[in-house]
C-alpha cells in the first residue's frame, strides 16, 4: 500500500475542515479526489504533502510517516500545485537542476529524462528563460516536468486539466500511465469529471469535509443505481444539487 | 469630504508609526547613534580645516540648499478608487487638497529648517553671515519650499504639458537665482524675492484651480509613486509587503556561482546564491551599503572612528540580510523538498559569510588605499574576522532558529 490516510481530522485552524477521512492509494493506481469548491480537497492534499499537521489520525507513505522520518517521507512525494509556483530568480534550467539537487537525483541520467519531457511539452528551447514570466499553461508544464523527473513513489496532482492545452492534457495522461506502470501511485484532484471518469482507477468523493463514497466507477454506480450513468450525474445527485434540464 | 483627509491621515500616520517602530529598533538606534556621532565629529573636524578664502564652498552650499528643496512632497493620500467614488465631488476636492498641503507643509519645512541649520556653521565661517541675515536665509528657504508645495497642488489639476513644464522650470530657476542672490549679494534681497515667488505661486494657483479639472489618474499614480518611495525606504530595514523587488538575469555574475558544490547538501545554497545575485532587493542593499561604507572609511582617518564605522556597516549589512533566509517561505516547494532545516541554515550561513567577507575585503582595501599603516590594516582585518564570525555563527543562528 503506497499512501494510506486513516481517520484524518484536520484543517487550518482550531475548527477541523476534514472530519475523519480514511482512504488509500495503491501502487500503480490513479485515484481521483473529487469534490466541490471548499469540500476539502486542497486541505487533504496539504496534509499529505506535510504543510499541515493532522489533529487526529495518521498519514503513512509506504509505512513511513512525516513525524518518524520527514526526509524519507518527502523524498517519496512529487507535487504539482493547482496554481504554478515558481522561484522568480531561477531559469527553467535551474528549476530542473534545483529539483535534481533537492531530491538528490543523478544529474546525467535525470537530464536525459528531463530533455525528453521538455521536448514533449515544447519547452526545450526555453531553458535559459525565467519561467516566472511564462503564461499560466507553460508554467504548469514546468511544474509537470519538474515533478516527473523525480523518482517519487507518490505523485500528487492538484487540478491539472484547467489551463493546459488539449495536447498537453493528452501528454500528461500518458505520463501518468507511464509512472503507474512503474509502480508509482497517483492522487489527482479535479473538477473535470468526464476526463476523471475515463482515466482514474478509483474515486474518493469528498463533500463538506467527509468522504461521501469511494471505490471504482462501477462500484459507485452500483451503490447509487438511481443517480444516472456518468460520474457527473452521480456526483451532482450525491451532493444534493438538483439540475434543471 | 472634510473629514476624509483627517481620517486618511490618521490611518496613514498609524501605518507610518508602525513601520518607524520596526525601523528604529534597539540595534538600529545604537548603530545610528554611532553613525550620527561619527558624522558629526567628521563634520566638525572638517570645519576646522575650512578657511574663509574657500569661496567655492559657498557655491556647494547653495547647490545643496537648492537641491534640498526637492525633499518631501505633498501627501495627497489619494487612492485608486477615488477616481470613481470622488469624481462626482470634484469641486470639493480642493478643500481636501488644502488640508493635505497644510499637513505636508509642516513636515517639509522641518526638513528645510534642519538643512539650513546644518549649513549655518559653514556660512558663518566662509560667507561671514551673522544673526539676522541667517534668519533671512532661513525664511527664504521656507518661502521657496512653500512656493514649491503650492506648485505641486496646482499640478494636480489638468494643465497642458507646456504649462506644466514651464511652471516647473520657472519655479526651479527662480529658486536657484534667489539662493544665489542670497548668498552672493544679500540675504535680504533673496528674502524679498522668495516672498514674491511664494505669493505669485499662490496667485496663479487661485487663478487656475476653479477653472480646471482634476487630473485624477495622474494624481493617483503620483501618490502611489510617492508611497512606493517611502515603502522602499522602510524596506531597507524591514519587510514591507507593498514592495516587491524585481529580478534581473545578470549573466555577467554567473561566474560567482561556480564555487558552490552541486549536491543535495547545498540545494538551498543553489537557490539562495542565485536569488541573492538576481533579486534587486537584497543585492541592491548590499551594494549600496558597501559603497557608502567604503567611501566613508576612506575619508574617516585611521583611528577609532574608522573602526567603529567599519564594524557598524558590516553589522548593518549582516543584520539586514537575515530576512532573506525567509525569502522562499511562501513557496510550497521550499517545504516539501526532502531537505532538512539544518542544511538550509548552514547554506544560508555560508552565503552570509561569503557576502560579508567580500564586503570586509572591500572595506579593508578602502582603508589601505587611504594610506593606513600595515598595523592599522591588520587590526581592521582582525576586527572584521571576529565580527563576521559572531554575526554568522552566533547571531544569525540565534535569530533564525
Amino acid at each position: 500500500m503506497a499512501l494510506s490516510v486513516s481517520h484524518l481530522v484536520g484543517g487550518y485552524s482550531q475548527i477541523p475542515v476534514l472530519k475523519d477521512i480514511s482512504f488509500d492509494v495503491q501502487a500503480g493506481e490513479l485515484v481521483g479526489l473529487i469534490g466541490l469548491n471548499g469540500a476539502g480537497k486542497s486541505t487533504t492534499i496539504n496534509h499529505i504533502i506535510g504543510l499541515l499537521t493532522p489533529m487526529k489520525g495518521s498519514i503513512a507513505l509506504n509505512d513511513v510517516t512525516l513525524a518518524n522520518d520527514p526526509q524519507a517521507y518527502k523524498q517519496q512525494i512529487a507535487y504539482i500545485p493547482e496554481t504554478p509556483i515558481l522561484y522568480e530568480e531561477l531559469t527553467l534550467k535551474e528549476h530542473l537542476e534545483m529539483t535534481m539537487l533537492a531530491y538528490g537525483l543523478d544529474q546525467t541520467a535525470t537530464w536525459q529524462r528531463a530533455n525528453e519531457l521538455l521536448k514533449i511539452f515544447r519547452l526545450d528551447n526555453k531553458l535559459d528563460w525565467f519561467p516566472a514570466n511564462f503564461s499560466k499553461g507553460m508554467k504548469q508544464k514546468v511544474m509537470i516536468v519538474c515533478a516527473f523527473i523525480t523518482n517519487a513513489k507518490l505523485f500528487i496532482i492538484d487540478e491539472p486539466f484547467l489551463g493546459l492545452d488539449p495536447l498537453a492534457v493528452h501528454d500528461l495522461l500518458n505520463l501518468i500511465a507511464e509512472v503507474k506502470s512503474h509502480g508509482a501511485a497517483v492522487l489527482m484532484s479535479t473538477h473535470v469529471l468526464d476526463t476523471a471518469e475515463k482515466f482514474c482507477d478509483r474515486f474518493v468523493l469528498l463533500h463538506a469535509g467527509e468522504i461521501q463514497t469511494q471505490g471504482t466507477f462501477e462500484e459507485i454506480k452500483a451503490n447509487y443505481p438511481d443517480s444516472g450513468d456518468s460520474l457527473n450525474d452521480i456526483y451532482l445527485s450525491l451532493t444534493g444539487v438538483t439540475r434543471d434540464e | 469630504m472634510n473629514e476624509l483627509y483627517t481620517t486618511r491621515l490618521q490611518r496613514h500616520l498609524r501605518q507610518m508609526m508602525h513601520y518607524l517602530r520596526l525601523v528604529f529598533n534597539d540595534h538600529f538606534v545604537i548603530a545610528l547613534m554611532f553613525f550620527v556621532g561619527g558624522l558629526g565629529l567628521a563634520y566638525s573636524n572638517w570645519l576646522k580645516t575650512v578657511s574663509p578664502q574657500q569661496t567655492w564652498i559657498v557655491v556647494v552650499v547653495g547647490l545643496i540648499l537648492w537641491l534640498g528643496l526637492s525633499i518631501s512632497r505633498v501627501a495627497t493620500l489619494l487612492e485608486p478608487a477615488d477616481a470613481v467614488f470622488l469624481l462626482p465631488r470634484e469641486h470639493d476636492l480642493h478643500g481636501y487638497l488644502v488640508k493635505a498641503w497644510r499637513y505636508s507643509w509642516w513636515l517639509a519645512q522641518a526638513v528645510q529648517i534642519c538643512l539650513v541649520a546644518l549649513t549655518m556653521p559653514i556660512l558663518m565661517l566662509v560667507d561671514r553671515l551673522s544673526g539676522l541675515s541667517l534668519l533671512a536665509l532661513l525664511v527664504t528657504q521656507v518661502a521657496l519650499k512653500d512656493s514649491q508645495l503650492t506648485l505641486y497642488i496646482t499640478h494636480l489639476y489638468r494643465l497642458t504639458p507646456q504649462q506644466k513644464r514651464w511652471s516647473q522650470l520657472l519655479n526651479w530657476g527662480l529658486a536657484l537665482i534667489t539662493i544665489a542672490l542670497s548668498l552672493a549679494v544679500s540675504p535680504w534681497l533673496g528674502l524679498v524675492l522668495a516672498l514674491v515667488i511664494a505669493a505669485g505661486q499662490r496667485y496663479w494657483h487661485a487663478q487656475v484651480w476653479p477653472k480646471t479639472v482634476v487630473a485624477w489618474r495622474d494624481d493617483i499614480k503620483l501618490e502611489a509613486n510617492r508611497m512606493l518611495g517611502i515603502y522602499r525606504f522602510f524596506n531597507l530595514f524591514t519587510d514591507v509587503p507593498m514592495v516587491q523587488g524585481s529580478v534581473k538575469r545578470r549573466k555577467y555574475l554567473d561566474w560567482t556561482l561556480q564555487w558552490l558544490p552541486k549536491d543535495q547538501q547545498h540545494a538551498f545554497g543553489y537557490l539562495f546564491s542565485r536569488g541573492m545575485i538576481r533579486g534587486t532587493e537584497f543585492s541592491g542593499l548590499v551594494a549600496r551599503l558597501t559603497i557608502i561604507g567604503a567611501i566613508l572609511l576612506y575619508f574617516s582617518g585611521h583611528g577609532w572612528l574608522a573602526m567603529a564605522l567599519d564594524a557598524v556597516f558590516l553589522y548593518l549589512i549582516g543584520f539586514q540580510l537575515l530576512p532573506f533566509y525567509k525569502r522562499y517561505d511562501n513557496i510550497v516547494f521550499t517545504h516539501i523538498y526532502p531537505l532538512v532545516a539544518k542544511q538550509r541554515l548552514a547554506n544560508f550561513q555560508r552565503l552570509l559569510t561569503t557576502i560579508l567577507t567580500t564586503t570586509a575585503v572591500i572595506f579593508v582595501i578602502a582603508v589601505w588605499l587611504s594610506n593606513a599603516t600595515l598595523a592599522q590594516v591588520g587590526i581592521l582585518v582582525v576586527i572584521n574576522a571576529i565580527e563576521i564570525y559572531l554575526l554568522v555563527a552566533w547571531y544569525a543562528k540565534l535569530r533564525l532558529r
